[in-house]
């Protein structure tokens, strides 16, 4: 069992609604992880949704299971704490507590996926990077998160791109250890992440197999 | 600026009736040959290649050094905002989707839209690895399929009572940016989990061929690759989707 501390993650590509009639209402959501498609009912598709983060989420809000959870009752989702529980049972959410080994473990299991387009940095804020649709920046982040975004979906896992990202950034001068530590790096990241799942600029999906 | 969409030629510009009419045949004739010669073109489609990455700014109220698209491994840069505009015309116009996207085709909405240099342009996008071009239902298409992959942008919406038969694809809680039928869905969804666009076909074709009443195009990998390239104009163009050059994961960054 994750501590109170842990964050709580989505993970899956959003395959969306599926209503197989037509003029019917019945349908269920779909999400995919890896090779599998998992089907989810209204209420799990809707603490799936909220595990993303939500719009008014203060920046530094840990977004953990409480946070979720009181989310999911105000929505009026009955019995949140059974759905959200089914969930982690099956992998599309995943507790993980930044600093600790469960961090990595994670890490390696999981890759970062980026779902918009790279928008670059600006003259009035070289420091800040954002991502986006054409002309529509959603998300602004640091040239450390950002580079991640760029680049952590070519290796097989998290861990692994924290850990090229790091050699990259020691290799060419650069002294931050925010930006050479994989450790550092990795818990950073983990501690801003849902500012990029909550309007889908990114998700996560399992490891690949090498 | 002229509208790309506007195939109207100047046969009103004149006064004289008879002119008038002799221009109309004559636009009428042009329309006829334009519309035989793009049926009949043989000449090859043109896909940008790469994930943009935006404009970089190496100091405070500096202009652009350049843009940025990650291509596998790499980061070929645009130099300019000419390159940035036709690199971004070559995704293709929404408003032309019936239109074989080709060098021609390119070149013919710059011109309509006030861009210099496409063609030395196109050239050097090429040069850089940020465009390719391939001939579907040729060896070539073989290549191409095995030197690139499709990477999925965006989440899916799904379909809707009102629209069981096109399903969306765009943001949470916004309109889709584009809605597809099923099979090119199915491409969005499933091409990006194998390593090339051919092993894409193959595998999206053996899944096909196992399902019960399925087509028999749609469990021939060489059918599945046509639809690709049908369906990347439409994801491409979409930014749903973009291409990626085919590598192994466990490369590593050039440098700079």
């Amino acid at each position: 069992m994750a501590n109170d501390d842990a964050l709580l993650f989505p993970i899956g590509h959003c395959i969306g609604a599926n209503y197989d009639q037509p003029a019917s209402k019945d349908h269920f959501f779909q999400v995919r992880v890896g090779p599998d498609v998992i089907r989810l009912d209204d209420d799990q598709f809707a603490v799936w949704g909220l595990a993303h983060g939500v719009p008014d989420r203060p920046p530094d809000q840990p977004w953990t299971r409480q946070t979720v959870l009181t989310a999911a009752r105000r929505a009026g989702i009955a019995r949140a704490g059974q759905v959200l529980d089914s969930l982690v049972e099956d992998f599309v959410l995943f507790e993980t507590t930044p600093g600790t080994d469960s961090a990595v473990d994670f890490a390696r299991r999981h890759r970062l996926i980026p779902l918009m387009l790279g928008l670059g940095n600006t003259s009035e804020e070289p420091r800040l990077y954002s991502v986006g649709l054409v002309d529509l920046p959603v998300v602004s982040m640091s040239a450390m998160a950002y580079d991640l975004y760029e680049w952590a979906h070519l290796d097989s896992n998290l861990w692994l791109a924290c850990q090229g990202a790091a050699a990259t950034a020691a290799r060419v001068g650069i002294e931050d250890a925010l930006a050479t530590d994989p450790l550092l790096m990795l818990d950073a990241l983990l501690g801003t992440l849902h500012a990029l799942l909550s309007p889908n600029a990114a998700y996560l999906d399992t490891r690949l197999a090498n | 600026m002229s509208n790309p969409d506007n195939n109207e030629s100047g046969a009103t510009a004149s006064d004289d009736t008879a002119s008038n009419d002799t221009a109309s045949n004559d636009t009428a004739s042009e329309d006829a040959a334009l519309d035989n010669a793009e049926s009949q073109d043989a000449s090859p489609l043109v896909f940008p290649v790469g994930h943009y990455m935006g404009p970089f700014h190496p100091s405070r109220n500096g202009p652009a050094k350049h843009h940025i698209v990650r291509v596998g491994w790499d980061t070929p840069k645009l130099p300019d905002e000419a390159h940035v505009d036709i690199w971004a015309l070559a995704h293709g116009l929404p408003t032309r989707e019936d239109v074989r996207w080709t060098r021609r085709a390119i070149i013919q909405a710059a011109e309509e839209a006030g861009m210099p240099d496409a063609p030395a342009i196109l050239d050097n996008l090429a040069g850089l690895g940020l465009i390719a071009e391939v001939s579907p239902k040729t060896q070539q298409a073989h290549e191409f399929a095995n030197s690139y992959r499709l990477q999925s942008l965006l989440i899916g919406l799904g379909n809707s009572p009102d629209d069981p038969l096109l399903d969306g694809i765009g943001l949470m809680g916004l309109a889709p940016m584009v809605k597809v039928r099923p099979r090119v869905f199915e491409i969005w969804q499933w091409a990006h989990l194998w390593p090339t666009v051919w092993a894409a076909c193959e595998g999206l074709a053996y899944v096909a061929g196992q399902a019960e009443g399925s087509s028999p195009d749609a469990a021939d990998p060489e059918k599945v690759l046509d639809l690709v390239l049908e369906a990347m104009r439409t994801l491409i163009s979409a930014n749903a989707a973009y291409l990626d050059v085919a590598t192994a994961s466990g490369g590593s960054r050039s440098p700079g």
